[in-house]
């Protein structure tokens, strides 16, 4: 039997979503003071509307719908799984208005993009964008990559002990330190460290490259909170190609590497714990499908005579397998080229390296080095259990947070969500297909949201019929959540219609 | 007296139609917003495949092919940045004329400059997108490398307000630049201004602001009324 949720689950679970809501204002006060500051009357206008739908509408939730009921495991799940919803129709209230976007569709597109750190998008005419709106979907980065929920519920409630499931339904899973208020903390001195170093070096490199001061300080922000957050989204149409500069590219590089870490990993580097750190299962199964999946993308453009000097390997393909790798999708050269000058290969090579992302509780998208790794691990022990004797006991063990015996237990469900992933992409690119994109441009662009990465092949246009633009929105969203709360929101909504209590 | 149930009902119409009213502002500032588009650009009206004469064979070339000197190379013609970026090796190493609107920044370093320079709708025909409102897609351009005294030719790059420089590049497209890590670039031999920056005179969006100041003087009201229920309370 289903329990059909009653009222009160439903007021808790409106209340924490205006709560959610009304901060959302934070997202959009800095655009409106540059708005303001470079006199961009429509921006402030738009920004402006969309703050006061953030207020009203999370104001009236949280008001109207105050309950003594506590948070529970199934409302946390809920409530993250409707708050990135929500988030991204109002977000995309002042990206509507800015008159870019063809439909108010498209624009949630974006906003849903940007909170999921994934960096597609169906912006038309991007290089006459104004600068404020420009930094709004950059900072949508910056508040997906924190994890919404998480991040705002620390700052404006008490409710600690209340939000872990908040916290394990953005997918997150790893507490850090035992408060989870303590860990979210962590989390923003972790960013904030990284902004001002961050910027500050793509500042400086920026100014090298030929840009002034405001606005090498505009692309230096902008660019490290894509690269950080493992966005994707750029000033600019042609992506990091615009910058033209090496320097740069380092920089964000580092930031890349840095953003696909998970912040336990930055805990341990903080405190200088670099032999654990090296013993890691997801930090050695990230390097390792890293470097396989550099392998493949250079055999690849050497093998298509794409490029063939080791610079240009480097800037262009390694970069590029990097930006994959670490779901941040920022293009080194026009998408066209994926199709048209690099081979079959290396493109391969780069979906691979979409598809398994980054490390858990991370920014990063994909199925995560940590499930990798299990998998890994439980695959080779059972290779070697079938040419051992019967008699013989096989144990397999790995290093997480401390050293541990593998078991099925912890094995199936990374297994599970493994699956789900490949199952995600695959039908995506079954979508793609069926309305007339070949296979590998199909697989590229499917994988691409799923994993939330932004790489694009050049599929993705604001002309795509809906239900494919539709099937990489929810794909977006589903990759970010990891499956679980979105699974819980479906529950719930199936109880709510034919269960009785 | 409102009954607990008819109350609730009251509340659930009226959050609907608080989301109905939302949905209208939204829309009609959307639609309200004036136009007024820049001129065309005489030159980027012209259909590129009209102007060239010459059939390039879109095929890899084999690492072992013969080069030329970039004095025996026949000008292409005209070409737009979407041929180049779909067949990047037909192109690699012909001269070629390029028309398109200079955006965002023009790098100046290592005695020259790098800009961005786009042949999209929004470039050469229409404008900036918030002047005239027709969707034609995404930005379409080329990494165009100005050398030398080129460098300070564009002054004013394309922006939210102003349609950008457009530039005449004729130069060789190098699909491998080893001067930028093998990105596709057009290398600039000649290059001018062929139609000077313009500013986009749109007037603010009035009924937007009609729609930003009523629903603000709502929020407002709404938190107002919160605090006064917390105070009763």
């Amino acid at each position: 039997m289903i329990f059909r949720p009653d009222r009160e689950d439903l007021k808790v679970i409106g209340h924490y979503l205006g709560i959610i809501t009304m901060s959302l204002t934070a997202v959009m006060v800095v655009p409106l003071l540059v708005a303001i500051a470079t006199w961009e009357p429509d921006d402030v206008t738009a920004l402006l509307i969309g703050m006061a739908v953030a207020i009203g509408l999370g104001q009236f939730l949280r008001t109207r719908l105050r309950t003594t009921r506590e948070l529970e495991w199934s409302h946390g799940l809920v409530t993250v799984a409707l708050a990135w919803i929500l988030a991204t129709m109002v977000t995309a209230i002042p990206l509507y208005l800015s008159g870019h976007f063809s439909s108010y569709f498209d624009a949630t597109f974006d906003a849903m993009s940007g909170y999921t750190t994934s960096g597609l998008s169906l912006l038309q005419d991007l290089d006459h964008l104004s600068a404020p709106m420009n930094l709004l979907r950059h900072l949508t980065h910056l508040a997906g990559g924190q994890g919404i929920v998480v991040a705002v519920l620390t700052i404006m409630t008490s409710a600690g002990s209340q939000i872990s499931t908040l916290y394990v339904g953005e997918g997150r899973d790893d507490r850090i330190v035992p408060s989870i208020i303590q860990t979210a903390r962590f989390i923003w001195v972790v960013t904030a460290f990284y902004a001002v170093v961050g910027t500050t070096a793509l500042w400086i490199t920026a100014r090298l490259a030929g840009f002034s001061d405001g606005r090498a300080l505009f692309h230096a922000f902008n660019i490290f909170i894509a690269a950080f957050d493992t966005g994707g989204f750029t000033p600019n149409s042609t992506s990091m190609a615009y910058y033209h500069s090496a320097p740069m590219e380092t920089v964000v590089l580092v930031l890349m590497i840095a953003g696909t870490l998970s912040f336990g990993m930055h805990y341990m580097l903080w405190r200088r714990r670099t032999r654990e750190a090296a013993l890691n299962l997801e930090l050695r199964s990230l390097a390792t499908t890293m470097t396989m999946t550099a392998m493949i993308v250079v055999f690849g453009l050497v093998r298509a005579g794409t490029f063939d000097s080791v610079d240009n390997l480097y800037r262009k393909g390694i970069m590029t397998l990097v930006s994959a790798h670490t779901g941040t999708g920022f293009a080194f050269n026009a998408g066209a080229l994926y199709e048209s000058d690099w081979g079959l290969i290396a493109p391969a090579g780069i979906v691979i390296a979409m598809a398994l992302g980054g490390m858990a509780s991370s920014t990063a998208g994909g199925m995560k080095a940590m499930r990798v790794g299990l998998a890994a691990k439980s695959l080779a022990r059972d290779i070697r259990r079938s040419i051992m004797p019967d008699a013989a006991v096989v144990m397999s063990g790995y290093t997480g947070k401390r050293r541990q015996v593998l078991r099925d237990g912890v094995v199936r469900p990374a297994v599970t969500i493994l699956v789900l992933y490949m199952m995600m992409y695959l039908g995506g690119a079954a979508v793609g297909v069926f309305y007339g994109f070949d296979l590998t441009t199909a697989l590229f662009e499917s994988t691409s949201a799923a994993a939330n990465v932004g790489l694009t092949s050049g599929l993705l246009a604001p002309d795509n019929p809906l239900p494919l633009k539709t099937v990489y929105w929810v794909q977006m969203w589903l990759g970010r959540l990891e499956f679980m709360a979105a699974f819980a929101l479906i529950g719930w909504t199936w109880a709510l219609l034919r269960a009785r209590v | 007296m409102t009954t607990p149930r008819t109350r609730h009902r009251l509340l659930i119409a009226g959050f609907i139609a608080a989301l109905a009213v939302i949905g209208i502002g939204v829309q009609w500032s959307h639609d309200a917003a004036p136009r007024v588009p820049l001129d065309v650009v005489p030159a980027g009206a012209e259909d590129p495949e009209s102007v060239e004469a010459r059939t390039l064979t879109c095929e890899r070339t084999l690492p072992d092919a013969p080069t030329r000197d970039l004095e025996e190379v026949e000008p292409v013609g005209r070409v737009s940045s979407e041929a180049v970026n779909s067949c990047p090796d037909a192109f690699d190493g012909q001269v070629v004329v390029y028309y398109g609107e200079v955006v965002g920044d023009v790098l100046q370093r290592d005695g020259g400059a790098w800009t961005l320079v786009n042949d999209d709708a929004y470039a050469l025909t229409l404008g900036p997108l918030s002047g005239h409102g027709d969707f034609e897609g995404g930005n379409s351009g080329l990494a165009v490398w100005l050398p030398g005294q080129l460098a300070t030719l564009a002054d004013e790059p394309g922006n939210a307000d102003r349609r950008g420089d457009v530039l005449r590049v004729n130069g060789v497209v190098r699909r491998a630049d080893p001067e930028d890590g093998g990105g596709l670039t057009l290398r600039a031999i000649q290059a001018e201004v062929v139609f000077e920056a313009q500013y986009l005179e749109t007037p603010v969006n009035r009924v937007q602001a009609l729609v930003a100041a009523v629903f603000t003087l709502v929020a407002i009201g709404v938190v107002v009324w919160d605090r006064r229920l917390r105070a009763r309370r």
